[in-house]
């Protein structure tokens, strides 16, 4: 209750000073901003006395730190001083500034502005203020600088061939790099502000005569109805935006790359930016998209469909191989080989676990090597591997906790999770589920959950648009971008339904007469 | 919320893995031994007919399912008590089917685990598809389809080296009556269990073709059917296949592909459970639909749950044992469930036509359309 008190309060000392009119005095303004910075160590004013001509006082209110200091210094403190006032500058201040503005502050971002909120809003976001003496209004000057990261290799995906660029986290950077892929007008960014408190840019950049409406306009509509204070990632809207909130699957999907953002919005697919993240948001998603990977479109089609149905089979087996395995040593024995069950039996003859637990157990020191692995310094990492390959694993097999085979399940099973970087965190849960299951049921417990798994997945929808898009199809069309990757001379059809406003991707005749 | 629609690709999906859905593991009705592959032709042949009636019902009422088509033509009392029976005809096979289910697992896969376990995991999945919708049951069966048709290509595939041909002669050897017996068998079930769909009728497009999507679904139901048959009777003969309850499941354990590929029943049987999944899935969402219309109610989802555990319930005391299960599936079934599947379609059909006739002379609209504008 206090804590809400004290925000209304906080939000209604901010209006007040906010919608204050501008003042004609220079010192009065100056204080005003003062006021409102109150506590604020890196608020900067300088105040310049030009005595060329007509004496004439002005001052520049900025963010230390967020100014490029050399801009400033050539492109308005020199110029300023060096303007001769004369007369008649003096009676029309307004006149004079219109002549600063044009003539004399050679900065190419500058614009006129009366409202004291508005500048304080350009100060917080690295602007520079000028202010005239006995002249109700002020210049935005755009003259901001700071460090950014350098364009690097995303790390997260990585391309043996393809584009070696990845997002930063300047937005306006990140811009450039879609819009270098993209020489188009077509091309479209529009600009909101979301977290009521961060006010953090926003970008939403899609082709405009390939992007559906309906799924824009839901877009906008979600994101009008986002409410939170501050977003520092998009995984925060991925959040508060998408489908099915209890899915552990992804219903948006989040790219590093500006080729593979690129290549979506080419199928009519929005993309999300926001400033700060390198990470992007592209919507609608749908289930292949887990599958793949930019650079299957860059290298021959045969290698990357083996590359894709590796993935494929790899998703499979990270949760079917634990299940499968207790299914068939406690319930199917006979569906073994007998050799095999022999020594999988004789491994196991000296174990006092029932091999469920033996399962959880082995999962879980998996799962925490994988997340003690992420977290550490690299420094360390050597020691990771070491306590988990021969501690964990071999020392655990000879002193009879876990059985041999138990260790080769879960180091599959590990090493499968791997082949699809963002499906690992869904992979564990319906791993875990099935192995439950698979439990109390045997092998007909791992049917179930697999079905169960095909009617979750068949009833989600990103954005209207289902999930599991071309899945289980058999045109030939919908299945050339999934578990294959069919070569580019052949994908002359956008995806359905999210391509469907311009289906077409090549207009040729050849194509035409083809689809 | 918007209507639900299932394209024709999906719809036929349903109808395929609903007809093959039990026979894929109980087999067929086969008294007349090495002739019941004959016994299932004619029973096709014998479904067209049938199944074009049912089709016709559609192009009389698009956008309609069967209740609305009882409630319009036999008026609101005797329509409702007719759409009563038929949601008992829908909960009931439901529960034949999660009964075949539950004495298969009791019987051979999970044989010291009670009955009522499996049933009531499968039960709370078809509760759980039906609340996400038919939409969702088509477009899972779309899916599962194509994976349980590989699935039966290959078992088919490695079946071949165990095929024995002289189990086929001497043709006909018990001789056409039995044969007759068989037909009318299979006839009613499964092919004729197909009324069911009618029940979803609602779902498919208004100007969509049901005769495809039913002929289309029968005719390939009835190749999967036969492709069974065959390699059932020539895998075991017909004296085994006649005294085995679940002959499918027999007959895929015999297969041994270089002694390594060897008893891969189980893994087979992911079919058997896929199918009767969705034909269970399908009854309750009938079910559900039929009360929900015969009470008015606002949308079906708020009985699905409801209906499903009494289904898995009724499910779990139907039946004493297999036995009784075996001699009412193939002995009294196809009595009981002939006015379901031919009586009360025929005479809907026909007082459907007359009435269309007879306003077909003034308006020259059907009886569908003329029941939109209220």
């Amino acid at each position: 209750m206090k804590n809400k008190e004290t925000v209304r309060n906080n939000e209604s000392a901010g209006n007040l000073s906010a919608n204050q009119p501008l003042s004609l005095s220079l010192d009065e303004t100056v204080v005003q901003f003062k006021r409102i910075f109150n506590n604020d160590g890196t608020l900067r004013v300088r105040i310049i006395e030009n005595n060329q001509g007509v004496p004439v006082r002005s001052g520049l209110i900025y963010v230390d730190g967020m100014v490029d200091r050399n801009l400033i210094q050539n492109g308005i403190v020199k110029p300023v001083m060096a303007y001769e006032c004369t007369e008649e500058d003096n009676v029309d201040p307004a006149g004079l500034m219109e002549t600063l503005r044009m003539e004399v502050i050679s900065i190419a971002d500058i614009m006129a502005s009366v409202e004291l909120d508005e500048l304080v809003g350009a100060v917080v976001s690295g602007k520079t203020v000028f202010l005239l003496d006995g002249y109700a209004g002020a210049l935005i000057i755009g003259a901001q600088g700071w460090e950014i990261r350098a364009i690097e290799e995303p790390t997260t995906e990585k391309a043996v061939r393809g584009p070696r660029e990845g997002f930063t986290e300047s937005l306006l950077v990140n811009l450039t790099l879609i819009r270098r892929k993209v020489r188009n007008s077509d091309l479209k960014f529009v600009f909101t502000e979301i977290g009521t408190r961060s006010k953090t840019q926003t970008c939403i950049c899609y082709m405009e005569s390939l992007a559906s409406p309906d799924i824009l306009k839901e877009l906008y509509d979600r994101l009008a109805r986002v409410e939170i204070d501050h977003i520092l990632d998009t995984g925060y809207l991925a959040e508060l935006i998408r489908d099915e909130p209890y899915s552990p699957f992804e219903m948006i999907g989040s790219t590093e790359r500006p080729d593979s953002l690129v290549s979506k919005m080419m199928e009519g697919r929005i993309g999300l930016l926001i400033e700060g993240t390198p990470f992007v948001l592209t919507l609608p998603y749908v289930f292949v998209e887990n599958f793949q990977a930019s650079e299957d479109y860059y290298i021959n089609y045969y290698f990357a469909s083996f590359n894709r149905l590796l993935r494929v089979l790899g998703a499979f087996m990270s949760i079917s191989i634990p299940a499968g395995y207790v299914a068939l040593v406690t319930y199917s024995q006979e569906m073994v080989p007998t050799l095999l069950l022999l020594s999988i039996a004789t491994a196991r003859q000296s174990v006092p676990f029932p091999t469920i637990v033996e399962a959880l157990i082995m999962l879980t020191i998996f799962e925490v090597l994988r997340e003690a692995g992420a977290r550490i310094p690299t420094s360390i990492g050597q020691a990771v591997s070491i306590v988990g390959a021969l501690v964990l694993g071999q020392a655990a097999v000879d002193a009879r906790i876990v059985s041999a085979p138990m260790v080769i399940v879960v180091g599959l099973t590990g090493i499968t999770t791997l082949l699809n970087p963002r499906l690992t965190g869904p992979l564990i849960i319906v791993r875990l589920a099935l192995l439950f299951i698979t439990f109390f049921l045997g092998i007909y417990g791992y049917f179930f959950g697999l079905l169960g798994l095909v009617i979750h997945l068949m009833s989600l929808r990103s954005f209207g648009v289902s999930y599991m898009l071309g899945v289980g199809s058999i045109r030939p069309q919908d299945i050339k971008d999934t578990a294959i990757r069919a070569p580019w001379w052949d994908m002359y059809l956008r995806p359905a339904i999210i391509g469907a406003r311009n289906m077409r991707r090549k207009p040729s005749k050849k194509t035409a007469k083809r689809s | 919320m918007s209507k639900e629609i299932i394209p024709a690709g999906q719809s036929i999906s349903i109808v395929v893995l609903f007809i093959s859905g039990s026979s894929l593991f109980m087999g067929t009705s086969s008294q007349s031994g090495n002739g019941s592959w004959i016994a299932q032709l004619l029973a096709i042949l014998l479904a067209v007919p049938l199944v074009l009636i049912y089709a016709r019902l559609h192009v009389l009422f698009p956008g309609k399912d069967l209740y609305d088509m009882l409630i319009s033509v036999f008026g609101s009392v005797f329509g409702r008590m007719l759409s009563c029976l038929y949601i008992w005809y829908a909960l009931h096979l439901g529960a034949l089917v999660l009964c075949n289910f539950g004495e298969f697992s009791k019987t051979v896969a999970l044989t010291s685990t009670p009955m009522l376990a499996p049933m009531l995991v499968i039960g709370l999945l078809c509760i759980w598809v039906v609340n996400a919708g038919i939409e969702v049951i088509g477009r899972s069966a779309k899916f599962l389809l194509l994976f349980s048709f590989i699935v039966i290509v290959f078992i088919q595939l490695l079946s071949v080296p165990k095929f024995e041909y002289h189990h086929m002669k001497p043709m006909l050897e018990t001789g056409w009556g039995l044969v007759f017996a068989d037909t009318a068998g299979s006839f009613t079930f499964p092919f004729a269990e197909i009324v069911i769909f009618l029940g979803a009728f609602g779902a498919m497009p208004a100007k969509g073709s049901a005769r495809r999507v039913l002929i289309g679904g029968t005719l390939i139901a009835g190749l999967i059917i036969i492709m069974i048959t065959l390699r059932n009777l020539l895998v075991l003969g017909p004296d085994i296949l006649s005294s085995l309850y679940f002959p499918s499941y027999v007959a895929v354990s015999r297969i041994n592909i270089g002694d390594f590929l060897t008893r891969i029943e189980g893994s087979a049987a992911i079919v058997f459970v896929t199918a009767l999944f969705i034909k269970a899935s399908l009854c309750l969402y009938v079910t559900s639909n039929g009360v929900s219309k015969v009470f008015k109610l606002k949308s079906y989802r708020s009985v699905v749950l409801q209906m499903g555990l009494i289904m898995v319930y009724l499910s779990d005391f139907i039946y004493a044992d297999i036995m009784e299960m075996q001699s009412f599936a193939y002995h009294i079934y196809k009595v009981y469930a002939l006015p379901f599947q031919v009586f009360i379609p025929v005479l809907l059909w026909l007082t459907a036509e007359l009435l269309t006739r007879r306003k077909g002379g003034r308006q020259g609209s059907l009886q569908g359309q003329k029941q939109q504008p209220e």
